[in-house]
């Protein structure tokens, strides 16, 4: 552990234009790409960095607790995208894995290409508004990550219908307002407190991405098991 | 020596941990939400001067709880308001009695009154924003409930949009607040507190569903299970409007600005006149409700601009009123929708006679929520008109307006329940309600008149709560 803790240290001072550019990469990656086997990796790495950039402020060891929060938060989330793929092979739909292997490419790079202008103009001005609106606090490198987070974040849900997309932004929102807020209240409870807000909202997301996949139903076949008393037609009287 | 605030926070979520697993034993999943909010509401109804005993141990009402250097405390302001919402939760999960809203429905429901009242408690304010985003993904959850499908997470997702992007805004003028505070100057401290006032104007309009107009409402009223929407609109919203009032409550440049009541009176004649120009030209049950709950918003906003003891009076008579009305009006919806896919008016033609205690349920709720005389939501509209009347009229009568316009939509659907010309096709219906369903409806419809009759049997409650706060006085 205090080896972590001293790469955490060592990374946070001496690595911040890899870090930032690292940031501003996985950031376009989310925005870009909507499908969870691309976009949920690129979010783990995403709580890496933020989590190294955090410790230029408080201690690594509390910085460690946002990419813990966001590795569990984003497992959490290709479980359940696992689970709602599942549920779409069985109904006959494109899963993220065929997405990948059988590119559509009469529409795919038409789409990427228009978000690629639309992320591109969103880290512009993400840019321009660390120059003209700096967050208060000495890390300015910390406010440029805060603005490319929030305003990507912002895109992402502005322009995703799924509910696991649209988590995604949430989740690199919260990212965005932990390292933009954190660096003004260095404590140890707002970075926990941040964390366990960030791990119940995952809840919320991987429950609605279960939903969006019509994998719901089958889920919730399993937990009966915890159930104690009842018969199974008082279950399928339950709402539908 | 235990504190209250930790009991307050712990009893519901201990209760949701039977409700959970003995959910498909409706008696023991509603028992222990009832018993965790009695529970609660006991403990809130003694005076704070005594404590109480219990296998030896002393729990004091006011005691702090220290968590993390963050103080969480039941302060005199909010013992009353507490109370008064896990009173309304407490009729809400005894309406569901009647009215199965799905397995998320009382679980969620007492974990999101669990966090709500932690963000109610803690200080200083920042954490109650982490609390309500964390209520707002129960919420989430609470108004998915058990339905899946594409497209079908809309009204979910974007409730908990709304609560992330209040997030930041809250953290930043807690921030300016913290720099404000060091300033000792005091033309310099109001220069310097602006930025807060302009954030906080906006977070709070978000988490009222305020702003902007068409967020969450509509996408909750048509996702969610009925119940689950009349929660949000009642627990959920009666929660981030008492954490406003004890925003005026301590401090006081957030009190006295001008900019506050322009806002907030705004946010009141547009969301009234919203639910004029659209309540009566709905088409289905959910949309009447949806246009309801934005008039009862703007009514809440009006009352709050209203800076007087009778205006936080009529919040917390509103609160109450809207419970009722709001469950046994779920009672009559969740029904509804189990005669029928749909609950647009020409869909639900003649349904009303197959099944008369839905119509009693729908009739009776809507007619409450609107404030029409005799019933609880008259009392609340009453007191309404008198706290705003005399400040200001053109918007009382304004106010009055848009409950007419929402009646005249109600008015529309009962008409199509009761379409006598479809009466004949409405008794292909299978569905015959349980004798649960109508002692639900029977108590609540009783309740409804009783105290709409006799007002003054839940006046002292809200009394109560307007004089816990003194930043009016």
């Amino acid at each position: 552990m205090s080896d972590l803790v001293l790469l955490f240290e060592r990374l946070a001072q001496q690595a911040l234009g890899p870090l930032l550019i690292a940031l501003v990469a996985s950031a376009a990656i989310v925005s870009l790409i909507r499908n969870w086997r691309v976009s949920l990796p690129a979010l783990i790495i995403q709580s890496v960095v933020v989590g190294v950039l955090l410790a230029r402020v408080i201690q690594p060891s509390v910085a460690l607790v946002k990419p813990l929060a966001g590795i569990i938060a984003c497992v959490t989330l290709s479980i359940a995208a696992q689970r709602a793929d599942n549920a779409r092979a069985a109904h006959g739909e494109q899963t993220a894995e065929e997405r990948i292997e059988h590119v559509n490419w009469r529409s795919v790079p038409s789409q990427v290409l228009l978000r690629a202008i639309a992320v591109l103009i969103v880290l512009v001005g993400a840019f321009g508004a660390t120059v003209r609106f700096p967050l208060p606090g000495n890390a300015r490198e910390l406010a440029l990550g805060a603005y490319i987070l929030l305003a990507c974040g912002l895109f992402v849900v502005a322009t995703s219908p799924e509910g696991l997309n649209i988590g995604t932004g949430l989740l690199m929102m919260i990212s965005g307002v932990e390292i933009g807020y954190i660096p003004l209240e260095p404590s140890i409870s707002v970075s926990i407190l941040l964390g366990l807000m960030t791990l119940i909202v995952t809840i919320a997301i991987a429950y609605l991405t279960l939903a969006d996949g019509d994998a719901l139903t089958e889920t919730l076949q399993l937990a009966p098991a915890l159930a104690l008393v009842g018969d199974d037609d008082e279950e399928e009287d339950r709402f539908a | 020596m235990i504190s209250t605030a930790l009991l307050v926070i712990l009893i519901p979520l201990i209760a949701a941990v039977p409700a959970t697993l003995l959910r498909r034993w409706r008696v023991a999943e509603l028992g222990s939400a009832l018993i965790g909010c009695g529970l609660v509401i006991l403990l809130l109804s003694r005076p704070p001067e005594n404590a109480l005993q219990l296998f030896g141990l002393r729990i004091d009402v006011d005691a702090p709880l220290n968590v993390l250097g963050r103080v969480i405390q039941v302060r005199g302001s909010e013992r009353f308001p507490l109370l008064l919402l896990f009173l309304s939760a407490a009729i809400l999960f005894a309406c569901s009695w009647s009215a199965v809203q799905g397995w998320t429905f009382i679980p969620v429901g007492l974990s999101m009154l669990s966090v709500l009242s932690a963000g109610l408690m803690i200080r200083p304010f920042v954490f109650a924003a982490l609390a309500f985003v964390a209520a707002a993904a129960f919420g989430a959850l609470m108004i998915q409930a058990e339905r899946s499908g594409s497209r079908s997470t809309l009204g979910a997702v974007r409730y908990l949009i709304i609560a992330v992007l209040a997030l930041p805004l809250f953290l930043g003028a807690g921030y300016v607040i913290g720099q404000a505070s060091n300033v000792s100057d005091p033309a310099t401290r109001l220069e310097t507190l602006g930025p807060a006032i302009t954030l906080l104007i906006i977070g709070f309009s978000l988490l009222l569903g305020a702003f902007p107009l068409f967020t969450w409402v509509h996408g909750a009223a048509k996702d969610a299970p009925p119940l689950a929407t009349a929660f949000l609109a009642t627990v959920g919203n009666g929660a981030a409007t008492f954490l406003l009032l004890e925003f005026f409550q301590e401090l006081d440049w957030f009190n006295q600005s001008s900019q506050i009541s322009t806002a907030l009176r705004s946010g009141a004649v547009v969301l009234l006149w919203l639910a004029l120009l659209m309540g009566w030209a709905q088409r289905s049950f959910v949309r009447v409700l949806a246009c309801a709950l934005l008039a009862e918003i703007g009514s809440t906003l009006l009352l709050l601009s209203n800076n007087s003891s009778m205006g936080i009076a009529a919040v917390a008579m509103g609160l109450l009123a809207r419970s009722l009305s709001l469950g046994l009006l779920s009672i009559g919806l969740s029904s509804l929708q189990r005669h029928s896919a749909s609950d647009a008016f020409e869909d639900v033609r003649g349904l009303g006679w197959r099944d008369r205690w839905m119509t009693i349920a729908i009739a009776v709720g809507s007619l409450s929520l609107v404030g029409v005389p005799g019933t609880l939501g008259f009392a609340y509209k009453w007191i309404s008109t008198r706290a705003t009347g005399s400040a200001d009229a053109g918007t009382m009568v304004l106010m009055l307006f848009a409950a007419l316009s929402v009646c005249v939509g109600a008015a529309r659907g009962l008409m199509a329940l009761l379409d006598r010309s479809q009466r004949r096709l409405s008794t292909q219906s299978n569905f015959v309600p349980s004798w649960g369903e109508e002692l639900g409806i029977i108590i609540g419809t009783a309740l409804v008149f009783v105290l709409g009759v006799w007002p003054n049997v839940v006046a002292p409650l809200a009394q109560a709560v307007a004089s816990g706060y003194a930043f009016y006085r």
